[in-house]
């Protein structure tokens, strides 16, 4: 089922790094916190002239027919450099929405979503944070060939900076439904989150009517494209902490080296080593897992492996900012300093599209089900 | 329930698969259990014997040292599918399958290799002479001496933590050659013969009750030059070649066995009730959790391992990296095994014992968390294995030398 990437990820790593080193330094990083919309247009331009926006889509949709790890290189260089913007909102997971869903929208949406000339985004969850039926406050009744929509979206990423958004609801029989909204017509508020580098809103719906022909999914269709947005935003929160992870440990590892006290650096005492080992090992581990999750996710559905990755990610990347702190001392409490950044960064990716505890209660469900029936 | 990794080899799958049911005995497990240590030995050497014949084994050896000549991918589906058969663990053949052809491999000559590899295949049996009482973590420290005289060195000294040294033949022996130079530069490498005048074998008891690891005690020993491996002094080169064998194509028995734990673990879990319940323990929402926990890492164990290997291949030779396996599974396997005896419970503290050369997974859970520190400490202790990382992977700077 999967088709072998054209994309050679050691080659367009660099890439994306060299970019983001000149586009997206750590005062850029700070200058974007004062943005309420937080899209920080000049790299996003850039990744536009890059085709980035376009990486995942189909060919035939004006993409370049990417997969799922293409996507990730890119993701988790965004991680790393903190990155303001929407790229993953819109370009992998809207993207994913319009990908699976009815052929009206799709090409309606997204070649202008691959091309970058629209940013999309997906509001899916509800009060914590999960994209689930059972947690989506938002309510479609049907009207004509369309719906009429009522409730509120919460944790809506990049909801400011988005023109068109796919909205999930659940009809009066308790289907969920997917629809694609302009913005235009809807109330996005953004939501002040301790993570400066993301941009959160809840956007509230108020008798909205959408036509038949912005439906995504109903029904079955729509219980299976919003697990698959459920499983792509665990991954790509994954992701992303990877990225931080990646980079925080490179960072205290310098430090580590170039810090003396007692006349020595202080990474050649072993207390202060063995602790950059164990951040070593949690980063490795960490890539072993989301690079499985991302590549069975690219082939098809993988609860399992997603669960897997989202849970071990999110807890290594919290473990290893925590430690970055740690060893660097008091510089590394300190607003100036970018620790705490990475700090809240994964933090955030740890609870997005449901915490550790969750993913390790789905797992559990998956795959200990058939032991526990009665013999 | 846990997925295998390697995909597309279906039909070689359904080879070993079937033929794993036919031949892996149905009633090894019971028959070796209190069965004494030499036959325990007899029983793997036929095991390993029916192995070879069927082409599975050693696995990793490729064609010219007279192995299967099986890629990775095979490899993986080879110990899969002895795993998923619970087939016969190969414990006592860990150095004459490891060790031995990946010192040769990087320092032997040619006359060692064709001498000492068919008798491997012919089911002898190596083990380990780098220890010494004062000569664990700074290996290179040790004292044992090699005088040459003629053709053949004259050995004294005391190995220690031999695993297997009283049921083989030959040991990987270092000793000094030189002590006025640099420790590390002084240090050469021998092939000893154990039933050489001279040679004592006493095993150790471990905490686990069983006697695997020995003592040597070496004697007047006389070895002849024609089994020194490399030149005089470039023994503890050679000996990083033995150490990174055990984290090579060893961890992917090791990462199938855990998978073999968990599954074990899982049905323990459905069996059993926690104190004051009387649901199964798997019916639990906290045993569940740290269930799937193990899970995740069971699965990143094996990930790891086949990046680890993929790596190895790419560049040749097991790179300092391999400390995280390392690390990484030995402290995983006493978790799990820590909660396979807290689920357990009680029963879990009545006596008994494993097979020697058993592996590290034999179900009885307490044992084999008892167990787990062979793994800990072996090999480099972790805290030897996390300086290495720092240090070598990381490049933080050295500790200062006194």
């Amino acid at each position: 089922m999967s088709v072998e990437s054209a994309i050679d990820h050691d080659e367009l790593r660099p890439v994306v790094r060299g970019v983001l080193a000149r586009e997206c330094s750590p005062a850029v990083v700070r200058d974007a916190f004062d943005d309420p919309l937080g899209a920080h247009e000049p790299l996003w331009a850039t990744m536009v002239d890059l085709g980035w926006t376009g990486i995942g889509v189909a060919e035939d949709h004006g993409g370049a027919g990417g997969s799922l790890a293409d996507l990730a290189v890119v993701a988790a260089e965004l991680g790393r450099a903190l990155a303001p913007g929407a790229f993953v909102t819109s370009a992998v997971l809207a993207a994913e929405a319009l990908a699976g869903g009815a052929d009206l929208a799709r090409s309606r949406w997204l070649p202008a979503v691959a091309a970058g000339s629209v940013r999309a985004t997906v509001a899916v969850t509800g009060r914590t944070g999960r994209a689930a039926a059972d947690d989506v406050e938002v309510v479609a009744t049907p009207d004509g060939g369309g719906y009429r929509l009522e409730g509120t979206a919460r944790w809506v990423p990049d909801a400011g900076a988005a023109q068109v958004v796919m909205v999930a609801a659940t009809d009066p029989d308790g289907w969920p439904v997917l629809v694609a909204v302009d913005s235009g017509g809807v109330g996005a508020t953004p939501v002040a989150m301790l993570d400066p580098t993301r941009r959160l809103g809840t956007v509230a719906f108020d008798g909205v009517r959408v036509e038949g022909d912005a439906v995504l999914a109903r029904g079955d269709d729509a219980v299976r494209l919003l697990a698959r947005l459920a499983d792509v935003g665990a991954a790509f929160a994954a992701v992303d902490a990877l990225g931080v992870a990646e980079r925080v440990l490179e960072l205290t590892t310098t430090y580590a080296g170039e810090r003396m006290q007692f006349d020595r650096p202080i990474g050649s005492f072993q207390a202060v080593k063995h602790r950059c080992a164990d951040m070593l090992i949690s980063v490795e581990t960490t890539r072993v897992a989301v690079d499985h999750a991302i590549g069975r996710l690219g082939d098809g559905d993988a609860p399992a492996e997603v669960s897997t990755a989202k849970a071990w990610a999110g807890d290594a990347a919290a473990l290893v900012a925590g430690a970055g702190i740690q060893l660097h001392g008091g510089i590394g409490y300190t607003w100036e300093h970018d620790m705490h950044l990475f700090q809240k960064r994964a933090k955030l990716d740890q609870v997005l599209y449901g915490d550790s505890r969750w993913h390790l209660r789905r797992l559990a469900d998956l795959i200990f089900s058939p032991a526990i029936e009665p013999t | 329930m846990i997925d295998d990794h390697v995909v597309g080899l279906d039909d070689f799958r359904h080879q070993v698969r079937s033929w794993c049911e036919e031949h892996v005995p149905s009633d090894w497990k019971s028959s070796q259990h209190s069965a004494p240590g030499h036959e325990v030995v007899a029983f793997q050497r036929w095991w390993f014997q029916e192995l070879r014949a069927a082409g599975y084994a050693p696995a990793h050896w490729p064609e010219e040292w007279g192995g299967p000549g099986l890629d990775l991918p095979h490899q993986v589906v080879v110990h899969e599918e002895f795993s998923r058969a619970s087939a016969p663990h190969l414990g006592a053949f860990l150095i004459s399958l490891h060790h031995t052809p990946a010192t040769l491999e990087v320092g032997g000559t040619d006359e060692q290799r064709r001498r000492h590899l068919p008798a491997i295949l012919d089911g002898q049996l190596w083990c380990q002479g780098f220890s010494e009482p004062n000569a664990g973590s700074d290996l290179a420290s040790l004292r044992t001496r090699a005088v040459r005289d003629g053709d053949t060195y004259v050995v004294n000294g005391q190995k220690v933590w031999s695993s297997g040294a009283h049921y083989s033949d030959r040991c990987l022996l270092l000793a000094r050659t030189d002590p006025d130079v640099p420790k590390r530069k002084g240090i050469s490498y021998f092939l000893l013969d154990l039933h050489t005048d001279g040679v004592e074998v006493r095993p150790i008891r471990q905490a686990t009750g069983q006697a695997e690891f020995c003592e040597l005690f070496l004697t007047d020993v006389g070895i002849p030059v024609a089994d020194r491996v490399g030149e005089e002094g470039e023994g503890w080169r050679i000996a990083q070649a033995t150490l990174s064998a055990e984290r090579g194509p060893a961890v992917l028995d090791l990462a199938e066995e855990m998978r073999s734990a968990l599954v074990s673990l899982i049905d323990l879990a459905g069996r059993v009730s926690l104190p004051g319940q009387s649901e199964p323990a798997l019916a639990d929402p906290a045993v569940r959790e740290r269930l799937a926990g193990f899970h995740s890492e069971v699965e990143v164990l094996r990930l790891l391992c086949s990046r680890t290997l993929e790596n190895l291949l790419r560049r040749g030779g097991a790179g300092p990296e391999s400390s995280i396996m390392k690390v990484y599974y030995s402290e995983l396997l006493q978790r799990l095994t820590e909660f396979g005896a807290e689920l357990a419970g009680i029963d879990a503290h009545l006596d008994g014992r494993k097979p020697i050369f058993s592996g590290w997974t034999s179900g009885r859970w307490l044992i084999d968390h008892i167990g787990s520190w062979e793994w800990t400490i072996a090999a480099g202790t972790n805290e030897i294995q996390r300086t290495v990382i720092g240090e070598r992977v990381l490049g933080l700077p050295r500790e200062p030398q006194p």
